[in-house]
């Protein structure tokens, strides 16, 4: 698909995706890595109709997003959730915000209750029930946000940045959170993040530059691959990072470790010291 | 010099959604230093940091910038914000002018430079963010997330403050771009001496880039000290929803594994040097 912005007042117009092919799988977790302004966002727009490509084709579940006589089967079955919560925040109570969604897909009363308070939970916002979302944090805001899409129950959670205010122990909550609902739920997700430790979490990930798919795979297959990622305007994690550099004058070591727990049991095993690491 | 004095701050005072955000907090920053504030969310940061340029006003304590209480009628506010620049949480909601140009221009034209003046700043600082010439007579609010933060951030340089308190600058950058503009800004503080407190749940980029490091939890300051020190005490950290570098957490697995790894390991290039070796003397004697 190819989609391009267009200028009202010079009709000039901007190519942001430029032929991109992409399968999502059912039950698939992607994240999809890029430097600022390569077209992440706009791709994800395209998931729930916000927007339609200028060519090509885009299906969610076989139903073609350009026909506008089922844009309410595509937006039931993809949850959103964006860059910038306060956008999204729409009541004056927190419950109330959660329970919109579901509101607007019809969803029986009670069956709403039930859904607002368990998507709270997960989220860790149960006690800000009856809070206004304006006094919260830019933190508790994204909770927030992300509960709200939950309690739609989507079969897709496109997640645009979800984490990128939240403090480490929100953000750990939240993946854990996603890896879970993904794992033992079924639910597809597609999380945008610039956060380089929780993409090592999907089971794929691609990576946009200049509206193109630069480069897709495992973490495994992707993130020992430090100079290419550099150059796309991303990093590793520190512990790939710090096996990589350790490569340059130790051969032999296994450069695929994406977090602290395989990095310090890699170590371990080129100091010939054997412990069984804590989990 | 920045110096709070017992502040408390409580929004919604005497109403039944009353909270009390800041609760008697104490602190010095020296001019020059680079201060790094991390905390939970809602753990009173934003707070703070509006507490120092005037924003809000403390209803318990002083807040005083060089020399000067803010809550002093006589004290000139405007001239404390021109010399206390703010970048707050979420600025892209700050923009609002047509072009990205103007925009960067809106603060330095305040202060009552001229407008090529303004714009040659606005230029320099645009470029300091990463921010393409192209890009400059844009609507901002045609930019992506991350080019909307470096044009808020840009706008807050072109200011040219002594003092650069920046909440959670980062967010929403790409790696790239968080570390290009963090060692710009550091670049600009070992410079011209600037003050730089940054606010960040990145505790990677703390461990970077301060010489200090404040903890703040539900309104008061936990700890205070080095990177080294705080990043020492990660059962605490994560007790209060925080974290230490996962650097960090590579090097306290090997210690507890028995290898002989000091504590307060916070950046990559560290456990290089030590480990470099350690583990060369093993390969060797086996
Ligand atoms: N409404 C719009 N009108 C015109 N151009 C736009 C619009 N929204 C985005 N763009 C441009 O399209 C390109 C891609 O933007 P997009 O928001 O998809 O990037 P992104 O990969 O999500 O970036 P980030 O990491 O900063 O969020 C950028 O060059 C941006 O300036
Ligand atoms: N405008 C406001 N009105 C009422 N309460 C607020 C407001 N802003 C923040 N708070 C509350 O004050 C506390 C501290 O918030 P804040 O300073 O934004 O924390 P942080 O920046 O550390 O996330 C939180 O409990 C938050 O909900
Ligand atoms: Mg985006
Ligand atoms: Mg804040």
């Amino acid at each position: 698909m190819v989609f391009e912005y267009k200028d009202e007042d010079t009709g000039k117009s901007l190519r942001v995706l430029d032929g991109v092919s992409l399968h999502i799988k059912r039950g698939e977790f992607l994240a999809v890595l890029g430097r600022n302004g390569s077209g992440k966002s706009t791709l994800a727009k395209h998931m729930n109709a916000i927007l339609t490509p200028t060519s090509g084709t885009v299906l969610i579940d076989g139903i073609d997003t350009s026909d506008e006589n089922r844009l309410f089967g595509v937006r039931r079955r993809v949850g959103m959730v964006f860059q910038n919560p306060d956008n999204q925040m729409v009541a004056t109570i927190v419950e109330e915000d959660v329970a919109f969604a579901p509101e607007n897909l019809g969803v029986p009363r009670g069956e709403i209750r039930k859904r607002v308070d368990e998507a709270l939970d997960i989220v860790g916002m149960s006690a800000f029930k009856q809070h206004a979302p304006h006094m919260l944090s830019g933190g508790q805001k994204q909770r927030v946000a992300i509960a709200g899409a939950l309690a739609m129950r989507p079969e897709l959670l496109v997640m645009d940045e979800p984490t990128a205010m939240l403090d480490p122990g929100g953000r750990a909550e939240v993946i854990e959170t996603v890896k879970k609902l993904n794992r033992e739920g079924g639910m597809t997700v597609a999380l945008i993040t610039h956060y380089m430790d929780e993409a090592v979490r999907a089971d794929r990930v691609i990576v946009i530059d200049n509206g193109k798919i630069a480069l897709e795979g495992r973490p495994r297959e992707v993130f020992p691959q430090v100079e290419r990622l550099t150059s796309l305007g991303l990093d590793v994690p520190q512990s790939t990072y710090l096996i990589h550099m350790l490569s340059e004058k130790i051969p032999g070591l296994d450069k695929t470790v994406l977090n602290d727990k395989e990095c310090a049991a890699e170590l371990l095993r080129a100091m010939g010291i054997k412990k069984e690491a804590r989990p | 010099m920045i110096k709070l004095e017992n502040v408390s701050y409580t929004y919604m005072s005497g109403g039944p959604f009353e909270k009390k955000a800041l609760d008697g907090v104490s602190l010095r920053i020296d001019p020059g230093e680079f201060v790094g504030i991390i905390g939970h969310t809602g753990s009173g940061k934003s707070t703070m940091i509006q507490l120092l340029n005037g924003l809000l006003k403390p209803d318990g304590g002083r807040v005083i910038i060089d020399g000067e209480d803010l809550s002093d009628k006589k004290t000139d506010l405007r001239g404390i914000r021109f010399k206390v620049g703010l970048c707050m949480q979420y600025p892209e909601y700050q923009l609002f002018e047509e072009t990205v140009l103007k925009d960067i221009c809106f603060g330095p034209l305040n202060m009552g430079l001229s407008k090529s003046e303004a714009e040659e700043r606005a230029r320099f600082a645009a470029n300091m963010t990463g921010l393409p010439e192209s890009l400059l007579d844009k609507s901002p609010f045609d930019l992506s997330g991350g080019q909307k933060r470096r044009a808020a951030i840009a706008g807050i340089l072109a200011m040219e403050p002594k003092v650069l308190i920046l909440d959670e600058p980062t967010a929403g950058l790409d790696p790239a771009g968080r570390d290009e503009i963090l060692f710009k800004i550091r670049d600009m503080h070992k410079r011209m001496d600037l003050t730089v407190l940054l606010v960040s749940h990145s505790m990677e980029d703390v461990a970077k880039l301060a010489d200090r490091i404040f903890v703040l939890n539900s309104g008061k300051i936990e700890m205070s000290g080095s990177p080294s020190e705080v990043f020492a005490k990660s059962a605490r950290l994560r007790e209060i929803g925080l974290n230490v570098p996962q650097i960090t957490r590579v090097a306290d697995r090997l210690r507890e594994a028995g290898v002989d790894i000091p504590a307060g390991i916070y950046t990559v290039g560290d456990a290089y040097r030590i480990l470099l070796p350690l583990i060369n003397k093993r390969l060797e004697n086996n």
